[in-house]
């Protein structure tokens, strides 16, 4: 029936039971969240699923120092959407950024917590959330908080993290964020995505981060490209040298979706729309160009 | 292992393997509405509604939905009236094959529920897991638009 | 939608939107498809498939899966027939090649048949499945249409068994050629010649609903068939041809289906189930995966069709020819039928071309097989086609639309490939008596706002907009060699039993044909109670392709509810006292009553004593349809685009497709069917394609990987149906079932020759193909 190797579904109430079924399984045990994964990509070899869903992992609030928006593994990513807190942040770009992951029907049941674990490639939660700097809290006895970039893939074996929660940075003053996704169709997986966020000082760049993911490979920051508009008021050259930039230092290679070469006018393209977006936000210069026209 | 499943409001207690799905279980109770079209979450034919929520009932193992509400079509007429979704549907001519259909009725409920005044667009987005071959979704918009209107104007809002 | 009048009086029921009549059923969730039986006491079925594209099985070991628990039957090449059959659902003799074993001692693509296995759980068939062994024998393998043509190309078909293939030693499926006049001459003639190569890509029709049939045998012995197919009768006969059984031992039946499109005119799992359920007495259910309905079922063929017109200095053809050449994969069903198509279904409709050539073949490869698939060739035609057409409007300083209405077909005209080009054998010649494409024309050029719009390339953003054209023809039916059948037996409640062989997938040709036979004997829909597609019950039918239900199966049902009328008339004379002869003359049919001068008798009246008390018969009648004609159905098809010129990405704004079907039994139906066509030509056009790895494995077969248009995907499709009245068909009707998806790719490549300037001539028009033409590199 459905899956022939799952032996077992448990569902633990605690945090410290959770932990224990995890650690006492060695390999055979793996994380039940939203579950799509787990179909998707069955388990090969007899194992036991962890169903989180009675861990109060739900909730979505403003952390304790009032620094981020803290939501809890569980939330589905239909409940991100739809809560306030989440709706205002960058100016709507991370409700925009959930609204085309997937169809309704599997934002309904896929949470967050699972979308970063499940590690895809094409995500387009890791690259938008990669460029915002958010954090997770880990829960391994103790609760703490770590980089995006050390969640561990849920199918890596090395799969004990309990990651518990994941933090949005409120944005502070003079800072934006924009996230572009090319895909085939509406719901399809993006061939490339790619998301900026801008810090100003003095109407400046002060920080910078330029995310590129789907290349296929998962998404990672291109450290060159955001050095380069340090430091700049993203006038239109600084821009368009950025985008080559990142171009030419992220490795781009071909799957069933797009060639290398396509891709890489995707990223130049998407690399440029992100930055003009987002100095269009920060109301930086002459934003005369910036309508990016709904046909 | 057994689960219990409260299936169109009424109590279920029933064995299921661990590794079997929410489609599997349901198709397996009788509820025949629900369908197969791939086993992977890409078509949308086997969506019904859980906790009030459209999903994809084969990516749901049967085990993690212990305790909850599922709703599939059977459960969705009031005896001999139909639900104004479904009367839409029939009226605008919006069923062919109708192998699609029942999810596409489950996610539409589930949709005007929270959006009861939608947009073409916002339809179109909210049907786009439910994949349709025969349609062309004209038709299904033309439906869901209708059923809206009657839904927020009507005095019998189900 | 308007209501149609004949000569006599307006339409009561035909003409308008009637409800489905399975539509509470369906709407309400009832358990009417196949995998909703009771599958109690079932075995389940799953295919071992063969990872090589091309090799011979020089071993296979079934006997750790026979040995397993659970396992009941195994089936290999070496317990089953060895006879050689087609698996195309056409009508007997089947006009393409017995090529087919049921498991053969070679495989020839990657998804081909090597095992099956019937299990008592799904799970336990599939660890049989793993403990077969089999030892392959590779051999070279042949992967695109070149490599087929090329010398010295390894021979896919190289048994002498086979029969019906054209040149197994050259890999030729199939070969047409004909012709009229002298094209060389011609070309030398035209002041103005033109060229367009084009190539079709795999696909695949995707019914949400996989192929599937439940076998079992009846209380007397019988072998009953109960499947998803388009084809009830094709797969009797067929599967009784392979079996060894006689016709008589076998029912085949059709219920509610998940849609076809095509891939269902095939016989592709009925054998298998069959042949368990009598080896193991036990039913038997047997569906495709999603993985093997994109790999091991059938498939769009791929083509490479050449388009050559000639035409003088105002743009009039005076020679045009087609040459095409088709990838019909390692099995050749359908392969002739879909090639001819290709071009009977496109080149009349530029009948002023006095010089026509349509030569082509089909070659096998080692490949998905290609098989029928909606458009079924004139899908792929129309793409050079239209592109020539409007190279020449280009060349001669015309509108696309001029040029097209200088030389399209007409009402009262013909063309001379109708006799010519018929399928797998000479066709039929007959002349157009409905023709509303000029009309379609102009109610779809001012409803896009082609004037306003073509050549100004408006931008917006990255946006630039264009709009696009192109029209159709189809057909309705196969002349001379479609037949349907249907049955009317009265009930003495003045209601009908309406017996159809016709195959309803979702189109809803219960509805239209109960529509129609209600119509001539004057009562609501809801007296006329459809039974369809039961080889046992209902008369013959070829089954739902061609275009051919409404215009060939509808004739039939008017005509046997006409002599049902006759009948009823001839009763009623009698209870009212008047001569017989004259009845017909006098009487009418309304609203369930016979009315004669100023009397009125109820229909359940007249069934009472025909069945009860006087002269008492069965109030009934049969009549059969072959069709002289195929008139078709006519679209003109508009669209506006927008181009991304820096990502390539084309998005549809608008679509408009002005269709004339003759009468529309049903509006909205045919609107439906229309809708759903050019939304599947959408998918067709722009994003769907079956990729494969350098050794012909399908690397996307899956509907996460292979996409087809979501209703985000698209815009609103705006039909308008432009009646006319074909005098041959049911109530003035013609067939609408196809022609829609032929028309997105010309158009929308058409309109995107208006905004960025370039002709692409690969599908699927990918960003990625866009953009490399606009930025002058070779797609």
């Amino acid at each position: 029936m459905g899956l022939p190797h799952v032996t077992a579904v448990v569902r633990p109430s605690t945090l410290d039971e959770a932990l224990a079924l995890i650690r006492n399984g060695g390999g055979a045990a793996r994380w039940l969240a939203g579950g799509i994964d787990v179909v998707r990509r069955p388990p090969a070899a007899e194992t036991t699923l962890i169903d989180l869903s009675a861990l109060p992992l739900g909730d979505i609030s403003v952390s304790r120092d009032g620094d981020a928006v803290s939501i809890g593994a569980m939330a589905s990513l239909t409940e991100i959407q739809e809560s306030p807190l989440i709706r205002e942040l960058y100016a709507g770009e991370i409700v925009s950024m959930l609204g085309a992951v997937a169809s309704p029907l599997l934002r309904n049941l896929a949470t967050l917590g699972g979308s970063i674990g499940s590690a895809h490639p094409w995500s387009d939660i890791h690259c938008l959330l990669l460029a915002i700097g958010a954090h997770v809290e880990i829960y391994d006895g103790a609760t703490r908080t770590a980089d995006l970039g050390e969640v561990l893939p849920v199918h890596s074996g090395e799969n004990q993290q309990l990651v518990t929660r994941i933090l949005l940075p409120l944005p502070k003053e003079h800072t934006a964020a924009a996230f572009e996704k090319f895909a085939r169709s509406k719901f399809d997986v993006a061939m490339l995505n790619c998301a900026c966020w801008i810090s100003l000082s003095s109407g400046k760049v002060a920080k910078a981060r330029i995310v590129a993911g789907g290349t296929p490979a998962r998404a990672s920051r291109v450290p060159t490209a955001e050095k380069q508009i340090l430091g700049t008021t993203l006038d239109e050259a600084t821009i368009s040298a950025a985008a080559e930039t990142a171009v030419r230092d992220t490795e781009l290679r071909e799957d069933v979706r797009a060639s290398a070469e396509y891709r890489a006018t995707l990223l130049a393209t998407g690399v440029r729309r992100c930055l003009v977006r987002a100095r269009a936000s920060l109301a930086l210069g002459d934003t005369s160009d910036l309508e990016k026209g709904r046909p | 292992m057994k689960v219990n499943l409260i299936i169109n409001g009424a109590s279920h207690l029933t064995d299921v393997a661990p590794g079997e799905t929410l489609l599997e279980l349901l198709r397996r109770e009788g509820y025949k509405s629900v369908k197969k079209g791939c086993g992977t979450g890409d078509c949308g034919a086997c969506a019904v509604l859980l906790n009030g929520r459209a999903v994809n009932s084969c990516l749901v193992l049967a085990a993690k939905a212990d305790g909850a509400e599922v709703k599939t079509l059977e459960g969705i007429s009031d005896g001999d009236s139909l639900h104004p979704v479904q009367q839409a549907f029939l009226d605008c001519g919006a069923v062919q094959c109708g192998y699609c259909t029942p999810a596409m009725v489950l996610t539409t409920i589930d949709f005007l529920s929270r959006n009861p005044d939608p947009t073409d667009n916002e339809i179109r987005a909210a049907i786009s897991g439910n994949l349709c071959r025969c349609t062309g979704y004209e038709k299904q918009v033309e439906a869901i638009r209708q059923a809206a209107a009657a839904m927020r104007g009507g005095p019998n809002v189900a | 939608m308007s209501r149609s009048e004949t000569p006599n009086r307006p339409f009561q029921v035909v003409g308008h939107s009637e409800r489905k009549v399975d539509g509470i059923s369906l709407i309400t969730g009832q358990p009417q498809f196949v995998a909703d039986a009771d599958l109690r006491e079932t075995l389940h079925v799953r295919l071992l498939t063969s990872p090589q594209a091309h090799a011979r099985i020089s071993r296979i070991d079934t006997s750790a899966a026979e040995a397993m628990p659970g396992v009941a039957c195994v089936l290999t090449h070496k317990n089953t027939p060895e006879t050689r059959y087609t698996t195309a659902g056409q009508g007997f003799p089947e006009p393409s090649p017995y090529d087919t074993r049921m498991f053969d001692t070679k495989v020839r693509f990657v998804g081909d048949r090597v095992a099956a296995v019937a299990a008592e759980t799904p799970e336990i068939a599939d660890e049989a499945l793993r403990a077969i062994r089999v030892e392959y024998e590779p051999l070279k393998a042949v992967l695109s249409l070149d490599e087929a043509l090329a010398v010295g190309a390894p021979i896919i078909h190289d048994e002498p068994e086979s029969e019906g293939i054209y040149e197994a030693a050259g890999n030729v499926a199939a070969d047409v050629d004909i012709s009229v006049g002298d094209l060389g001459k011609a070309f030398e003639e035209s002041d103005v010649v033109v060229e367009a190569t084009c190539e079709t890509q795999y696909a695949q029709h995707t019914p949400i609903e996989t192929h599937v049939v439940w076998s079992y045998l009846d209380a007397d012995g019988r072998l009953v068939l109960r499947s998803s197919t388009q084809v009830p009768f094709h797969v009797r006969r067929i599967v009784g041809y392979v079996l060894g059984l006689p016709i008589r031992s076998i029912r085949v039946i059709k219920p509610r289906i998940g849609g076809g499109f095509g891939t269902k005119q095939e016989i592709l799992l009925e054998d298998i189930a069959g042949l368990i359920t009598l080896r193991t007495r036990r039913p038997a259910l047997f569906s495709l995966s999603r993985q093997e309905e994109f790999v091991s079922s059938r498939t769009r063929h791929p083509m490479r069709i050449r388009v050559k017109m000639g035409a003088d200095k105002e743009g009039r053809l005076h020679a045009l020819e087609m040459e095409a050449l088709s990838n019909t994969g390692a099995y050749g069903s359908h392969a002739l039928t879909v090639l001819s198509n290709a071009g009977s279904k496109t080149l009349p409709l530029y009948n002023k071309a006095a010089n026509v050539r349509f030569f082509g073949k089909a070659l096998y490869t080692n490949l998905p097989v290609g098989g029928a698939y909606r458009g079924y060739g004139a899908t792929q035609g129309y793409f050079p086609l239209e592109m020539a057409m409007d190279m020449l409007a280009e060349q001669t300083h015309l509108d696309p639309i001029e040029i097209r209405q200088r030389n399209h077909i007409r009402s009262g005209e013909t063309s001379p490939i109708f006799e010519k080009l018929g399928e797998g054998r000479e066709g039929v010649a007959f002349t157009i008596r409905s023709c509303e494409l000029e009309r379609c024309i102009e109610i779809g050029r001012e409803r896009i706002g082609w004037h306003e719009k073509r050549g100004k390339r408006r931008t917006s953003g990255p946006w630039i907009h264009g709009v696009g054209m192109s029209i159709h023809m189809q057909g309705s039916g196969i002349p001379h060699i479609d037949m349907g059948a249907a049955t009317i037996k009265m009930n003495e409640d003045g209601s009908f039993n309406l017996l159809v062989g016709a195959t309803d997938l979702g189109t809803g040709s219960d509805t239209i044909l109960a529509q129609i036979a209600a119509e001539v004997l004057g009562v609501p829909v809801s007296h006329m109670v459809v039974t369809s597609s039961d080889t046992d019950i209902t008369p013959f039918d070829v089954g739902a392709y061609a275009s051919s239900t409404t215009y060939v199966s509808g004739k039939a049902v008017e005509r046997a509810a006409n002599k049902v009328r006759e009948q009823i008339f001839n009763v009623a004379a009698s209870m009212l006292e008047i001569d017989p002869r004259t009845a017909l003359a006098e009487l009418t049919l309304d609203r369930g009553r016979v009315a004669g001068g100023k009397r009125l008798i109820s229909l359940s009246e007249v069934c009472q004593r025909a069945m009860y008390s006087n002269e008492q018969f069965q109030i009934g009648a049969t009549a059969s349809c072959v069709p002289e004609e195929s008139p078709p159905p006519f679209l003109a098809s508009f669209a506006e685009i927008a181009v991304d010129r820096e990502t390539g990405f084309i998005k549809v704004l608008r679509y408009v497709a002005a269709v004339d079907c003759g009468v529309a039994i049903n509006p909205k139906m045919a609107e439906g069917q229309m809708e759903g066509a050019i939304v599947n030509g959408i998918g067709f056009a722009l994003t769907e394609e079956m990729k494969f790895s350098s050794t012909g494995r399908v690397r996307n077969p899956s509907l996460f990987d292979y996409k087809i248009p979501c209703a985000a995907d698209v815009p609103p499709i705006e039909v308008i149906l432009v009646e006319s009245y074909e005098p041959t068909g049911p109530m003035g009707a013609k067939s609408v079932g196809e022609i829609g998806i032929n028309a997105p790719i010309p158009t929308i490549a058409s309109a995107l020759y208006d905004a960025v300037g370039i002709r692409l001539t690969k599908t699927p028009f990918t960003p990625e193909r866009v953009l490399a033409a606009m930025n002058g590199r070779t797609s």
